[in-house]
Order: structure tokens, then C-alpha cells, then sequence
């Protein structure tokens, strides 16, 4: 069954930004790429780290301890040494409020 | 489908939340989220002014080395061609972390060249590398902690000498060629990458093969490339010997496992800022170009930098002496 987490104020996101969510027992970044929204785990693959300290550029999200590389549209690892996918999720607005589908 | 609302975070105190981090039991100075989201901004422009800048050095002290070839300075030119030639090894470095440039096909083609001119595989690199990030300094651990406390004189020597470097860099690129790792290395290198460090390592020796060989039948790769790759070795080794060596061990604090040190501009332009290395450890998100603004930042919080390479390594030849009588004595300047 999925649920849906409500991002208050997910909407404001800028571009080029990130806004990191915790419910359900989830840590979740959101990012705003040009004008679309994505959703990955926070914790980086390959040993933990917080991405939310990493490096957000364009649509690649850096591991700020080991500079493993994820794609934040489709969590793809870039480089290593990440070589496991970030887990995506499905963000969807609804009626101007932003949710996160997990 | 439920709605739930979750617990918004600004990026300011986003981190304080997430409380099962790892890495949140390292020592971190204090800055301000969003100077340090500055700090970590790319560039192409700084890696391609400071390799630009080492190429040309090369290539002028290349020439040195060819234009007296047949004189008795050959060799001195060599040594001086060679010590900023190893400098490939702090570009290589900046690569593997993937900060050296914004472009990623920049930051990958230099991060081959440099290696080959290195003498290390790079991908096994990046993955080492890692590692020491992970564990800096921890013993057994570490896979880039070849030495430690306490050390002798015999083991300075000869690692500011080089004088193994060329044995452990073949037996390992041909281990690595045959598929054969070390327990310690299969335990930060994937099963899938593997293959891919195999078949760079199988590239890598044949083009050594190919030098050597090539240098039986005219001189230019031994004088150009293998004798004075051996010989500047000692220049960037003694940079190398700064970085951790005589420090505190199995410690999550940079400031005392790490040795920050002043340097000139043309040290700093050759080893890519990496004399702030406490700050580098600290934050290695932060690209070269920006440590001497990030030391700016958090250098108050850090012990002052030590006056110089030749300084370290006589700090550090001291500091063997002491280790002598003292096996737990340690160069850490923080309680």
C-alpha cells in the first residue's frame, strides 16, 4: 500500500534546491530540477553519509564524504565510489500542496 | 492512499535530524550551512589554470632535461623535472574526489592522464581513497596507512626516498591485472567494479610495457619519464610525509590525526592547495581552489598550520627520535 507524506511548503522550493522531509520512519530529500520535482532517500548507498550536507548540482546530488555521484531523477549511482542506485520516489502535487508518495 | 504530514526541515538544521549519520561522531568545526554550500561550487576555470600552469612547468623542464641530455646536469635537470612531474599526484588526487572540475569528462580524462604519470591505477585509487576518508588514520583500517607510530628512521627514509615505490606499484598493478586482490582490498572495492579495475590495470601495465621497451630502443622514456618519475618521487614524498605522519592514530579528529602546513604559491599552484589538508579532511567537498577561502572560514577553530615541508619533516625526523623512548608519542597539537 502507499502512502503519501505531505511536504508543507515543498511548492516554495527553488530551483536548484533541495528541502529534506522525515516521516514514516523515512528520511527523504526533495529536489526541484529546472521545473519538475524529484525524491531520494537521504542516506547515501554506499556508506550513509547525509546527503542533505552534500552537493546539489543541476540534477546530480555528491555524497559529501566520498563524492559518490547519484542522479536525482532516477537515482542512478554516477560514480564511484557509489555503485548502488539511490531509492526514488514519486512526489505529486496536489491542489498547490506537494506530497511524497512512498 | 493515507496523507501524512511530515516534519519539514530547513537545510539549516537538517542534519541535527537525521541522527543515525556515521559520520556525525567526527570531530566538525563549526560554519554556516550556506558559506559552506559556496565553498563547494564547481568550476572548470581553477583545475584548467593550475594544470595548464603544471603542464607548462613540465614541459619547461622537460626541455631542460633534453637540452643538456649529453652534460653532466643531466641529472640534476632530471631531478627537477621529475619533482614537478610528481606532481601529477595531487591533480590525480583532486580528480579522484571528483572536485577538480565541474565537467565530469574534464575531471575523468585528467584523472587517467595524471594516474599514468602517477603510476597508480585509477579507480582502484578512488576507491582506496575513499577508504582513507572513512577511516583517516585508524590502523588496520585505513588502506592508505602504510606507516605508523611508532616509526623508525629506516621506514622515513625510505618512504620519502621512494625507494619501494616502483616494486609495490608493479606487484600491485600486476595482482590487479591477474585478478588478485588482498583481503583488506576486497573489503572497500564492489565485487562489480572488479572487472573494471582489472582491465585498467591490464591497460595501464601494457603501456608501461610499451615505454619500456620503447626505452631500450631510444632513451627518451627513461630520461623523460621513469628516472625522474624515481627521482622527483622524494620532492612529493616529503609533502606526502606531511599529511598524517607522526600524528595521532584511531582518532575521529582531524585536527589530531592531520598536519595542515603554510606554502608558497608555486607549492601550493604544484600540490593543489593540498598544504590545508586538516580543512580538505574536514570537508572534502570542497574543491582545491576553495580551501585557502574555507581555511579562512574555520581556521580559528583548527591548530595553526606548520611553517613548512622542511619544517614537518624535521618535526617529524624529532619526533622519531622521541618515539624511541616514547612509542606513544605523537605530533598532535590538539588535547
Amino acid at each position: 500500500m502507499t502512502e503519501l507524506i505531505k511536504v508543507p511548503k515543498g511548492e516554495e522550493l527553488g530551483d536548484g534546491a533541495m528541502l529534506a522531509v522525515s516521516a514514516l520512519g523515512r528520511h527523504i530529500i526533495v529536489y526541484r530540477v529546472g521545473g519538475s520535482y524529484f525524491a531520494t532517500d537521504r542516506r547515501c548507498t554506499h556508506q550513509s553519509a547525509d546527503l542533505m550536507r552534500g552537493y546539489f548540482d543541476q540534477n546530480v546530488i555528491e555524497c559529501p564524504v566520498h563524492q559518490g555521484r547519484f542522479n536525482v531523477c532516477t537515482g542512478a549511482a554516477l560514480s564511484a565510489p557509489a555503485s548502488t542506485p539511490l531509492r526514488t520516489y514519486s512526489v505529486k502535487i496536489i491542489d498547490g500542496v506537494m506530497f511524497v508518495e512512498v | 492512499m493515507n496523507a501524512k504530514s511530515a516534519s519539514p526541515m530547513s537545510s539549516a538544521d537538517s542534519s541535527s535530524e537525521f541522527l543515525d549519520d556515521p559520520f556525525e561522531a567526527w570531530y566538525a568545526p563549526t560554519i554556516e550551512r550556506d558559506v559552506l554550500r559556496g565553498l563547494m561550487r564547481r568550476t572548470d576555470r581553477h583545475a584548467l589554470v593550475n594544470l595548464g600552469l603544471w603542464l607548462v612547468l613540465c614541459a619547461a623542464t622537460g626541455a631542460g632535461v633534453v637540452l643538456v641530455r649529453h652534460t653532466p646536469w643531466l641529472w640534476p635537470a632530471m631531478l627537477l623535472y621529475g619533482g614537478v612531474l610528481c606532481f601529477a599526484y595531487a591533480a590525480s588526487h583532486e580528480c579522484a574526489h571528483g572536485t577538480a572540475f565541474r565537467s565530469r569528462w574534464l575531471n575523468e580524462a585528467v584523472f587517467w592522464f595524471t594516474s599514468l604519470v602517477f603510476i597508480e591505477e585509477p579507480l582502484y585509487r578512488r576507491y582506496s581513497h575513499a577508504g582513507h576518508h572513512t577511516h583517516t588514520w585508524f590502523n588496520r583500517l585505513d588502506p592508505q596507512k602504510p606507516y605508523g607510530n611508532p616509526l623508525r628512521l629506516g621506514r622515513y627514509l625510505s618512504s620519502t626516498s621512494g625507494l619501494v615505490f616502483y616494486y609495490d606499484a608493479a606487484a600491485q598493478l600486476f595482482r590487479h591485472s591477474l585478478g588478485r586482490f588482498t583481503a583488506q582490498e576486497v573489503e572497500f572495492l564492489p565485487v562489480g567494479e572488479v572487472r573494471k579495475v582489472v582491465f585498467n590495470s591490464r591497460v595501464m601495465s601494457a603501456c608501461y610495457v610499451g615505454l619500456l621497451v620503447g626505452g631500450i630502443a631510444f632513451e627518451w622514456p627513461f630520461i623523460l619519464f621513469f628516472i625522474p618519475r624515481f627521482l622527483g618521487g622524494c620532492i612529493v614524498n616529503l609533502y606526502i610525509n606531511t599529511q598524517h605522519m607522526c600524528m595521532a592514530e584511531d582518532l575521529p579528529d582531524h585536527r589530531r590525526t592531520t598536519r595542515s602546513i603554510r606554502g608558497g604559491r608555486l607549492e601550493r599552484l604544484l600540490y593543489w592547495n593540498m598544504n590545508y589538508h586538516i580543512e580538505h579532511h574536514l570537508f572534502p567537498a570542497v574543491p582545491f581552489h576553495a580551501l585557502p577561502r574555507l581555511n579562512a572560514e574555520i581556521g580559528s577553530q583548527l591548530p595553526a598550520p606548520i611553517a613548512g615541508v622542511i619544517a614537518a619533516n624535521i618535526e617529524i625526523v624529532k619526533a622519531i627520535s622521541r618515539q624511541r623512548a616514547d612509542p606513544l608519542f605523537n605530533l598532535s597539537r590538539v588535547n
